[in-house]
């Protein structure tokens, strides 16, 4: 077992311990759920947007097609066990029929098209009201306890980068770096890049399909605005940027930052958090495009360049 | 990757801590030192301009049992101050379940006032069924929230059919007197949302219970909170209709209705469901806006004593906002969830929830005066139709009981 790994499995351990320590920080829990589920998702945003440099700005239709699929399947009497593969599976093949033809398109031209595409889904769900119930939404009777939501999303959270860790140390991974430093030059060496692009889109909306299954069972309540909503495809760019795009933990880190600033000044100072984030933003964007471990490695640099005291000039 | 997890682990630990540390309102064997209630509104975003009425309307309920020592509960044998705590959602539905979370798991509310409109209302009702706590609303009126078999949800808002049901009755009352043409041909638009479709499903209804007096000629979604509706109306345009029956919320009646005017259109009879009569409307649209017909939850002009003390009493506090129904809508739900907490006696949960399920309040300023939840927690009151009349007058046309001027019908012009 390699060191990360064993630190990996620490910080697992810590945080399954949680719900044993603090079972009465009922609120501290669900920010960590929070935590996970966010930083879940915004790992799946980043296998594609991140590794393979294809911004998506309409990830959130895999979300809400997991969402809507374990509503729905719950709702007649489908198990848990079944609902929430098969909802990993139809937001999979959903992102097939919609990624073959949009990576056609390159750059912004691809971006601006994922803007179409999330936005087609959210009319799709709003009118076929005799699945989704339209505008009405969809409600579930009941959820699981907290504690094994929060488990559940500790799960997703750790294959999602666990996933990502493998990913990026494969061959797989490598050509999703080809491609993201230029794909033509990629074809060139004999990068099959549409295929490399569209199976990074199909495993990067299993994983939100999952997400989607899990916020459904969370939120108990769904409407096509709640899920396939343009905010929420816009927080999942945010959070890799903010930590650290097409990084392996830079999403984890990112989702972080993200659900504290959330949770802290959402409910306090009123768009403060929107305010934090712009500037945040633009901070990482001017000085350091490599997020939050872009700062850290610079930190740990200049430590290392620094002479040791006592050393002459 | 291995300091990153670490860091991850210790942020995530941190934020766990911060976020737990906020003390819990202490409780020593005589009670509760105050009671916590939370509402969740909208102060930003789309929706801001309502949600600033409803967190006025519920400060100034608290005030008054404040001022008068808090809430008399006799399980303790005292008076105990009422703690307001009010969040901003920004009219996002996330973020208002979430916050409705924060108030259960972290504020540990004793008791929940509802938020403002309908899919905000939807996605966090969720959350006081789930940990059992009362909760009373006066911002969400589309019937599907209560069908849900909830049982700690409340709400003062009667349904959207009932409101198209009035004024498809006030209509009928218009075409006997021969004001309005028999059948009314209607074109009917709707924001696309449990709320719009509640109305479009109750004038559907009326229709084919009723075709010798009401014909749907078009029937039409929209988006909440559009900017653009001139195609919408051009199709209205080159509809014959004698009707132009919507249901918008306010920011959506104003746009529309000022395309409306330019557009060039004129109908017989003009309505925007619950919306109309609103001072920030008038003010905006000028005389646009006269002729509107409304059937609202509350009106100034309701010739009732309460209305009027409740009235003067809004004026006084809140010298710079128009008495709107939903100024006093709000206020009545603060009112009615402290009534019921009075009337348990004490701050326990369940037995809140047993004594509004069987609430009977009377001399309220709803129209009819009178307070009483249905088995799925909805209130079944009456509407009042009013209609703008010009120099921003505004006069209540039905029902008889609460009339206090004639309907200027058809509208001038058509």
């Amino acid at each position: 077992m390699g060191k990360p790994v064993a630190y990996a499995v620490v910080a697992i351990v810590a945080l399954s311990a949680v719900p044993f320590v603090a079972p009465r920080s009922e609120y501290a829990i669900e920010v960590l759920f929070l935590i996970f589920l966010y930083g879940a998702m915004a790992t799946a945003w980043n296998l594609l947007g991140g590794f393979a440099g294809q911004v998506s700005f309409g990830h959130a239709a895999f979300l809400g097609i997991g969402a809507y699929a374990t509503t729905i399947m719950i709702a007649n009497g489908v198990s848990l066990w079944v609902a929430v593969p098969v909802s990993a599976l139809l937001a999979g093949l959903y992102s097939l029929v919609i990624g073959i033809p949009a990576f056609r398109l390159r750059g912004p031209y691809f971006s601006i098209a994922t803007i179409g595409i999330g936005e087609a889904t959210r009319l799709i769900a709003l009118n076929w009201t005799s699945l989704t119930g339209g505008a009405s939404g969809l409600t579930l009777a009941g959820a699981p306890p907290l504690v094994q939501q929060y488990f559940a999303a500790l799960a997703l959270l750790v294959a999602a980068v666990g996933l990502a860790a493998w990913i990026r140390s494969s061959r797989f991974g490598y050509a999703l770096a080809a491609v993201r430093q230029d794909t033509d030059a990629a074809e060139t060496l004999g990068v099959a890049t549409t295929v490399t692009k569209t199976q990074a889109l199909f495993l990067s909306a299993c994983i939100l399909g999952v997400a989607g299954s899990v916020y459904a069972l969370h939120y108990l309540f769904i409407s096509p605005d709640s899920v396939f909503g343009f905010s929420t495809s816009i927080s999942l760019v945010i959070m890799p940027i903010i930590g650290g795009l097409g990084t392996v933990t830079g999403p984890l880190i990112g989702a972080v930052v993200y659900t504290f600033i959330r949770e802290q000044f959402a409910a306090t100072l009123a768009n403060v958090d929107l305010l934090a984030f712009g500037v945040l933003l633009i901070a990482i964007v001017v000085f350091e495009p490599r997020g939050i471990l872009g700062i850290a490695d610079r930190v740990r640099g200049m430590r290392r360049a620094r002479p040791p005291a006592g050393a002459d000039a | 990757m291995r300091r990153s997890f670490l860091a991850f682990a210790a942020a995530a630990l941190a934020a766990g801590t911060v976020v737990s540390s906020t003390p819990v309102a202490s409780r020593a064997d005589n009670g509760p030192s105050e009671v916590v209630v939370g509402a969740v509104l909208p102060l930003t975003g789309e929706e801001s301009r309502v949600g600033t009425f409803y967190k006025a309307a519920y400060e100034l309920a608290t005030k008054e049992i404040n001022d008068h020592g808090g809430l008399q509960l006799r399980q303790y044998g005292r008076k105990i101050p009422v703690k307001l705590i009010i969040y901003d959602d920004k009219t996002d539905p996330a973020t208002s379940r979430n916050l409705y979370e924060r108030l259960a798991l972290q504020d540990h509310v004793d008791a929940m006032l509802g938020g403002y409109s309908t899919d905000l209302v939807q996605a966090q009702t969720v959350v006081p069924n789930q940990h059992g706590i009362p909760y009373v609303g006066g911002g969400g009126a589309a019937s599907a929230i209560y069908k849900r078999g909830f049982k700690t949800i409340f709400s003062l808002l009667a349904s959207i059919e009932n409101l198209a049901y009035t004024e498809c009755d006030f209509i009928e009352e218009m075409q006997a007197q021969k004001k309005l043409p028999k059948p009314l041909k209607m074109a009917v638009v709707y924001e696309n949302t449990s709320h719009g479709q509640d109305f479009a499903k109750g004038l559907t209804a009326r229709a084919k219970q009723k075709p010798q007096n009401f014909q749907i000629v078009m029937s039409e979604a929209f988006d909440l909170h559009g900017k653009d509706f001139t195609p919408l109306l051009q199709k209205v345009k080159a509809i014959n209709a004698n009707a132009f029956m919507s249901d918008a919320h306010l920011d959506d009646y104003i746009t529309m209705q000022r395309q409306y005017a330019q557009v060039g259109l004129h109908h017989a009879y003009l309505t925007y469901g619950a919306r109309g009569p609103e001072k920030s409307a008038r003010d905006a649209l000028g005389k646009s806006a006269d002729y509107i017909v409304a059937a609202a939850w509350w009106n100034q002009a309701i010739p009732n004593a309460a209305v009027k003390a409740f009235d003067e009493k809004w004026a006084k506090a809140y010298p710079k906002l128009n008495a709107e129904w939903y100024a006093a809508l709000p206020y009545e739900t603060a009112r009615t969830l402290y009534i019921a907490m009075t009337e348990t006696g004490s701050v326990d949960k369940a037995k809140v929830v047993e004594t509004l399920r069987h609430i009977d309040i009377r001399d309220t300023v709803l129209p009819g005066g009178h307070i009483r939840f249905e088995a799925d927690g909805q209130i079944n009151a009456p509407f009042v139709v009013t209609e703008n009349l010009p120099d921003g007058k505004t006069v209540i046309v039905y029902p008889h009981a609460e009339k206090t001027g004639e309907a200027v019908l058809p509208v001038p012009g058509s």
